[in-house]
């Protein structure tokens, strides 16, 4: 049983806090100064500039101890120095992620929030503050400037070696990239984003894929210095910090981190920071819509967490209702549904599927034979060409499947689909965790080596909405340049209101799946439920069923007992208390893998009407 | 892909879909491997078992879901086995096998005598009561016809009723499909492909080479 509670904590990548770098050895604040020394003498912080000199193996010139130490006199300076441990391009989730779409399947933009200031401003710190305060958030990502620096040619890498390099100029990042990576993510589609290394300086192979998150904090020096750029901030923040103070954790950073000496940090300082700080970063304050300083912002920061919310709550969307009551009277199913042919095979195995009473062994039996003749059919989907093979004997006709493009109709609609340049498809099949799955089974006899990807999506027992918690795409699909080229067969066990189906198709497109190359396999539909919202918002899906049912219902069930512990006794008393005959799986058991901590006392939820129960419970064993 | 249009009442083709003739392009094809022949022969031959298995009587079946609702279903009588004829027809049980896991399965071996061009039968393993029993007989090519008349022979001579068996294969020779309903109009066929003749050495053109050969090695 997969338990999934509001509650989980699912971190994509650890975010460090603020308290967590204090002490640990490889911040320079690791002496004995953090941890025991309430006032720093002059002795004791040259000794800490010796410490910094040996790490970055230079002797330091006392002129320049002298000139450190008149600008630090007390600890409480010290303090300011202490930077949280520099994350870039962080992803937090907290919970499921809930329908970022609205009824016609469009996506509803992410909030973006851009904060520039100068280099050590604390940008990255007031980023992590507003985290830290957006409990019900349910996925943030921080995306640094500075991973979007540019490709250096050897020349400019010599000079970046030597520190003779403009780092601090706009010219120094590749804003097409940024403007094109903050366009998609604008529009909730996944993106890849590059990673900058300091130490060669150079743009590293692998880049970071991001999908999901619904607020997006944009990090860097320059972020509001570019129009292209500002448009793109739901909310423009200004990190105002004194330049001294700037200087001096700009030292601690780049010597620790980045392993610089200080000699060169300083003419580096002198020779670009300043001069951009003063021509390109302070003049992008006038675009900021709110300024906040450096150090004690809390006022500030809780004011832009509040507004946060509310853009945020305007954002959400609930679709549950609208998905299953916006279908036609008619009971026809949609054009881009198929129903397979009715034969006495498919009637009987379905027959097996729908009997309550049916042993598992049969049961397993029968889903995995279901499953293969669905995903048999959906050959007829993927285009085939004609060809010619010999046979030992003689000549033969034939014909093969053939997913490349260029022979395409893409060709003629798309102007970025060459229509002479063919180029390879792929195929891939995705299920909608868990009763998707048992397509796999089936996909596997047809496809034998086809990718398997899943989505986690469940629907939560307060109002039946479905929340995407995990999903593991295939590479040919998280690639941008190959999705568009993919076949995805996505799966799931029934389409009722089509809630879990819809979502799933809305990350297949923001992943740039075409449309018509994704199709939805699936035992049962209900021909009045949300196949006909799937339609409507998405009409290029084909939809291939084993078999539709008339009706879909809503129902309420009283729920007892607090969840997984218990879970068998409170099938148990539900079952003496609904009076239903034992031995059958009753409605009171469905969807009782989303746990939550606090369960209401009724639930609602839909069934198709005959029906078939839930399927994957009796597949895998689970009820 | 060329293939014969006249088929004698008592013969089914399966439908032309994308799969059947993507599946019988890469069996046909001399350049295919063993293992990649093995799988995509067990494929078609998997689908021909489906049909098959679809020209067997159903009886209803009432059921109460989960919802509570009625059902009108369906479910097959059973009282099926399989009768596989050596050789190539063994590679036809594996299918049989998944759709039904616990059927019985009886074996022929019928060879044919070079110098006559006679079918002798050299062997027969059947099921007891095979003559209460529909009777599925495997083979995957049909090409005169020969080897499966003296298969045909022993199971009526068991008691099978005619109309009770059906013969399955994976490609058929137009010759072979008539032969097979002069002499048995009331025993169903279904067959995966029917190509377009046999040459002077009564093989099946353009087929497929021979299905045992290539399937067991």
């Amino acid at each position: 049983m997969i338990s999934v509670s509001r509650a989980a904590i699912i971190p994509c990548r650890s975010w460090c806090p603020r308290s967590s770098s204090k002490c640990t050895d490889s911040a320079l604040s690791s002496c004995e100064s953090c941890a025991n020394a309430p006032t720093l003498t002059l002795p004791g912080f040259t000794g800490w500039l010796d410490r910094l000199a040996n790490r970055a193996a230079l002797i330091l010139s006392i002129s320049f101890s002298v000139f450190i130490a008149s600008w630090f006199p007390t600890p409480i300076i010290m303090d300011l120095l202490e930077q949280p441990a520099r994350v870039k391009n962080s992803f937090i989730k907290t919970d499921g992620l809930r329908a970022w779409y609205d009824e016609n399947g469009n996506p509803v933009e992410p909030f973006i929030i851009g904060i520039a200031g100068g280099s050590s401003s604390g940008k990255t710190y007031v980023a992590g503050e507003i985290i830290k305060r957006l409990h019900n958030v349910q996925s943030i990502a921080i995306i640094s400037q500075d991973s979007f620096y540019g490709e250096r040619t050897p020349a400019e890498i010599d000079l970046a070696y030597k520190n003779m390099y403009d780092f601090d100029s706009p010219q120094a990042i590749d804003m097409e990239l940024f403007t094109n990576v903050l366009n998609d993510i604008k529009k909730c589609r996944a993106v890849q984003l590059p990673n900058y290394s300091f130490n060669t300086h150079s743009r590293l192979p692998q880049s970071t894929y991001l999908y999901g998150a619904r607020v997006v904090i944009v990090e860097g020096i320059l972020v509001l210095t570019d129009p292209a750029l500002r448009d793109f901030f739901d909310m423009k923040v200004f990190v105002q910090c004194d330049s001294d103070v700037m200087l001096a954790r700009r030292i601690k950073r780049d010597v620790v981190e980045r392993s610089r000496d200080v000699d060169g940090v300083l003419s580096q300082y002198l020779k670009w920071v300043k001069p951009s700080f003063e021509n390109f970063v302070l003049p992008s304050s006038r675009h900021a819509d709110i300024i906040v300083p450096g150090a004690a912002n809390s006022v500030a920061v809780d004011l832009i967490v509040t507004h946060l919310k509310t853009q945020l709550t305007q954002r959400s969307r609930f679709l549950r209702k609208t998905l299953s009551t916006t279908s036609p009277r008619c009971s026809d199913l949609p054009p881009n549904v198929r129903v397979i042919a009715s034969t006495p095979t498919r009637n009987a195995l379905l027959t097996l599927l729908r009997d309550p009473c049916t042993p598992r062994t049969q049961f397993v039996d029968a889903v995995d034979r279901l499953a293969a003749m669905v995903a048999g059919e959906v050959l007829a989907y993927l285009p085939h060409e004609k060809c010619v093979v010999d046979t030992p004997l003689a000549v033969s006709e034939g014909v093969r499947m053939n997913l490349s493009e260029g022979r395409h109709p893409d060709a003629n609609v798309d102007a970025n689909v060459d229509a002479n340049v063919s180029t390879p498809g792929n195929l891939c099949a995705v299920a909608i965790q868990r009763s998707g799955s048992l397509f796999n089974h089936g996909l596997r006899r047809i496809f034998p080596d086809v990718e398997l990807g899943s989505m986690l999506i469940q629907h939560d027992t307060e109002h039946g909405e479905p929340a995407l918690y995990h999903h593991n795409l295939p590479r040919a699909v998280k690639q941008a340049e190959t999705a568009r080229h993919t076949w995805v067969l996505l799966s799931d066990s029934q389409c009722g209101t089509g809630a879990a189906a819809y979502m799933a198709i809305r990350v297949l497109l923001d992943h740039g799946v075409l449309q018509h190359h994704i199709i939805f396999l699936t035992f049962l539909v209900a021909k009045r439920g949300g196949v006909h919202a799937i339609h409507r918002a998405f009409p290029g899906i084909q939809i291939l069923t084993a078999a539709a049912d008339p009706v879909l219902r809503e129902v309420e069930v009283p729920i007892s007992g607090n969840g997984s512990g218990k879970a068998n006794t409170f099938n148990e008393e539900n079952d003496a208390q609904e009076n239903v005959q034992t031995h059958t799986h009753t409605p009171t058991h469905r969807r009782k893998s989303v746990v939550s901590l606090e369960v209401p006392e009724r639930k609602k939820y839909w069934q198709i009407v005959p029906g078939m129960g839930n399927v994957g419970d009796r597949y895998y064993g689970t009820v | 892909m060329s293939e014969s249009t006249n088929l004698p009442p008592n013969a089914h083709r399966l439908p032309r879909t994308n799969q059947l003739e993507g599946l019988m392009t890469i069996i046909r094809d001399k350049t295919t491997s063993r293992g990649e022949f093995i799988f995509y022969a067990d494929r078609l031959i998997r689908l021909i078992i489906e049909s098959g298995l679809n020209v067997l009587p159903t009886i209803p079946k009432h059921i109460t879901t989960e919802t509570g609702e009625k059902f009108q279903g369906v479910g097959f009588e059973g009282k099926v086995c399989g009768v596989s004829i050596l050789r190539a027809g063994e590679a036809m049980e594996s299918a049989l096998r998944e759709c039904l896991r616990s059927v019985r399965i009886g074996k022929v071996l019928v060879q044919r005598n070079e110098q006559t061009g006679e079918a002798h039968l050299y062997y027969a393993k059947l099921p007891e009561d095979i003559h209460e029993r529909f009777v599925l007989l495997l083979d995957p090519m049909l090409a005169t016809g020969g080897s499966a008349i003296r298969a045909i022979e022993v199971l009526l001579s068991r008691g099978v009723q005619q109309e009770k068996i059906v013969f399955l294969n994976v490609l058929s020779a137009p010759e072979g499909l008539n032969v097979m309903y002069e002499k048995y109009p009331k025993m169903k066929i279904i067959t995966g492909w029917v190509d377009r003749q046999l040459d002077q050495h009564n093989y099946i053109v353009p087929g497929l080479g021979d299905f045992g050969d290539r399937y067991f090695a």
